[in-house]
């Protein structure tokens, strides 16, 4: 922190990052719920025979993995809520020298809602309908 | 007739996957009487109509998670009995001593696999 006139404004920033984690949050939440779906729908002895063969291949398998995910959706959850709740916090005017942290971002849509006040959040994933549509299309260029 | 084949047991979880696997896991040590409700409200509200033997709920969830759920179950003479595992994370020793001290029967920590599952359903019910 410098205090200088030539940093960035940290309410900004965590207040971007608070946008950014409930989008990851909710894109997480529609990737889990989209799983939890396809699970219902298979064979328990599918899953099974699937999590003995990621074993034998030294992986641990996707029951594992999925509650991995669970795990990671409440962390996205979890963090959203603490940095919104933190952000007002920030006193006005906390200025910081961001621009060695600036270069960690390599997503330019990111690095814009993080530095650039007003900015739309980055797009995880295109919603429901239009998803589907592409996915008939077999192939998604991001 | 085996204790899998008359067993009822409820799950209780808000999260999409993990009540999935649960379910899944259910499925593949024969036990077919399963219902399911997305936290602890949705499950007080399914165990009025319906009791089970078992409930098998996370902790985290919203509306109620699965101490309040476990407590209210207990405080209730008509549901007091049922038997109770509470699915838990890997650092939640705080969790699992309040969940004792409320009468929870066993925990089964995450990640699990069918077969922890199995051992720690039957050292609540018996051999299934």
């Amino acid at each position: 922190m410098t205090g200088r006139e030539t940093g960035v404004d940290l309410a900004a920033i965590v207040h971007g990052l608070a946008k950014v984690l409930h989008g990851a949050h909710a894109a997480g939440r529609e990737v889990e719920e989209c799983y939890g779906d396809l699970i219902r729908d298979i064979p328990s002895s599918t899953l099974s025979e699937a999590g003995q063969a990621a074993r034998k291949a030294g992986h641990p398998g996707p029951g594992a993995s999925l509650q991995e995910l669970d795990r990671l959706v409440q962390v996205l959850d979890n963090l959203a809520r603490f940095v919104t709740a933190l952000a007002p916090e920030i006193p006005a005017g906390l200025r910081v020298e961001a621009a060695p942290a600036r270069d960690e971002i390599l997503l330019r849509d990111l690095a814009a809602c993080l530095f650039s006040p007003g900015a739309a959040e980055p797009a995880f994933r295109p919603a429901g309908a239009e998803r589907a549509a592409e996915a008939e299309d077999g192939v998604h260029l991001f | 007739m085996a204790l899998r084949d008359s067993i009822r047991i409820m799950v209780v979880d808000d999260m999409s996957t993990s009540r999935g696997l649960l379910m899944q896991a259910l499925d593949e040590l024969g036990i077919r009487q399963v219902d399911y409700a997305a936290d602890g409200r949705e499950a007080l509200t399914k165990l009025a109509a319906n009791p089970v033997h078992l409930v098998i709920s996370d902790y985290n969830m919203p509306q109620m998670d699965g101490l309040h759920l476990l407590k209210a179950l207990r405080e209730n003479r008509a549901t007091s009995r049922i038997g109770f595992i509470l699915v838990t994370g890997r650092a939640d020793r705080e969790i699992v001593e309040t969940g004792q001290r409320l009468g929870m029967n066993n925990f089964l920590r995450k990640p699990f696999s069918t077969q922890q599952m199995r051992a720690c359903i039957q050292a609540v019910v018996g051999a299934l």
